[in-house]
């Protein structure tokens, strides 16, 4: 029965009291999503397996931080594994091979259409504020999002210099911000 | 800084377009600029949904294995500082969890503020209970006279299908529940616990009905320290 499950909030709260069954659930619930995530921005199944390692063994160091007012159980576990990822993908001082291309489609189609469940609003809103914005604002946003790229992979992306990126950087961020009204 | 370049710094720091050095930066920065770590919050939160869509993978079956060997070493919640998490422990609410959590474990007590003045001609002791530094979420006051506790929320926000429970929490004692408390309204009830001033009041986030150990079980959210009320 689907009522009988305990929602990851709340496996995320027993993790905090030290329960290894309720993180092994965790693990299960969230796993392939936040495996994602990390080969996203790693693209080697073996750095982001290490990545993953890492980013669960903060997760149940510090479950009992999880604030389920300001995020999601899988943004705040998300944003744990991207920490871990940036940080991996930055000491490795790896300067991307820049192969996207135009042809590759616009990444703002990596947003997929939800098939099953409507989209939920957050998704919806940030959607809309991300089409909004500038182009080239929005590819910087969504290929550092998604990829991993810094400054520097992104000038190097659009030939533009690392200066204008950071001012596209700046103005997307601060119109998102708005748009979002949040 | 300006608001806006606070608000795109935290969002270059999520998005990770920052060097390694400008992230560890920001990360010594936030734990003195409540505003650029709320920020930093308020953008993991934004760009969460995007996660969310992320295509799906299997790792390898072997990894749980690793992870759970690695975890068998290390305690939840919070021991130590933590390093480029979701989330630094600025907040003196998380600190004391962590600190509720030792003293549950047997392993020390938690260091109570003993420089405080008694307030020997009070009648009644206060806490404001804090969500961070600035916030205030409950206020509890304690009649010593009439041997009641109050608790009124301010600015509380309770997660669905759970209930508050009010700790009390003595020098080098486990805590001793106070009772289930209304997250939305005036909770009042006798005390049969002794009240010292000085002493910490938690809430914790437990089953609805409270704790089914005596203990905490749940993530403390709030806490505060009992003081002389100056008004009595």
């Amino acid at each position: 029965m689907a009522d009988a499950l305990p929602t990851l909030e709340q496996l995320l709260a027993l993790c905090a009291g030290g329960d290894k069954r309720a993180f092994g659930e965790f693990y299960q619930r969230t796993s392939t999503k936040l495996f994602g995530v990390a080969l996203g921005i790693a693209k080697d199944r073996g750095i982001a397996e290490d990545i993953l390692q890492q980013g669960y063994v903060r997760i149940w160091k510090y479950a009992s931080s999880f604030d389920p007012t300001s995020a999601s159980p899988i943004a705040w576990a998300a944003a744990i594994v991207r920490n871990v990822a940036l940080d991996e993908l930055r000491k490795a001082g790896r300067i991307r091979p820049v192969s996207w291309t135009d042809a590759e489609g616009d990444p703002l189609d990596r947003i997929a259409d939800p098939v099953e469940a409507p989209a939920p609003w957050q998704l919806q809103a940030l959607r809309r504020c991300l089409e909004s914005l500038e182009p080239m604002q929005r590819n910087c946003v969504l290929l550092a999002y998604y990829e991993g790229y810094s400054r520097e992979d992104l000038s190097e992306r659009f030939d533009r210099p690392v200066g204008t990126i950071k001012t596209w950087l700046h103005r997307g961020l601060n119109s998102l911000k708005a748009c979002l009204g949040r | 800084m300006t608001d806006e370049d606070r608000t795109a710094l935290a969002g270059e720091y999520v998005l990770g377009t920052l060097s390694l050095a400008d992230r560890r930066r920001v990360e010594a920065a936030r734990a003195d600029d409540i505003g650029l770590d709320r920020e930093i919050i308020a953008w993991e939160a934004r760009l969460g949904a995007l996660s969310e869509q992320e295509a799906e993978a299997t790792p390898s079956p072997e990894l749980f294995e690793r992870i759970a060997a690695a975890i068998a070493t290390t305690k939840s919640s919070g021991f130590g500082k933590p390093q480029a998490t979701a989330r630094p422990r600025i907040n003196r609410g998380w600190a004391f969890g962590a600190g509720l959590l030792v003293v549950l474990g047997g392993m020390a007590g938690i260091a109570i503020d003993r420089t405080l003045r008694p307030a020997a001609l009070s009648n009644s002791l206060v806490a404001v209970i804090n969500r961070d530094v600035t916030e205030p979420a409950l206020i509890v006051r304690v009649d010593l006279a009439s041997g009641t506790v109050s608790v009124r929320p301010v600015a509380t926000e309770k997660p669905e299908n759970r209930d508050f429970e009010l700790w009390y929490v003595a020098a080098k004692a486990a805590p001793k529940s106070l009772g289930v408390i209304d997250a939305k309204a005036l909770t009042r009830r006798a005390v049969k616990t002794e009240i010292a001033n000085g002493a910490i009041l938690a809430i914790s986030v437990e089953p609805i009905g409270g704790s089914p150990t005596g203990a905490p079980t749940g993530p403390v959210i709030y806490s505060g320290k009992l003081i002389g009320d100056p008004d009595r």
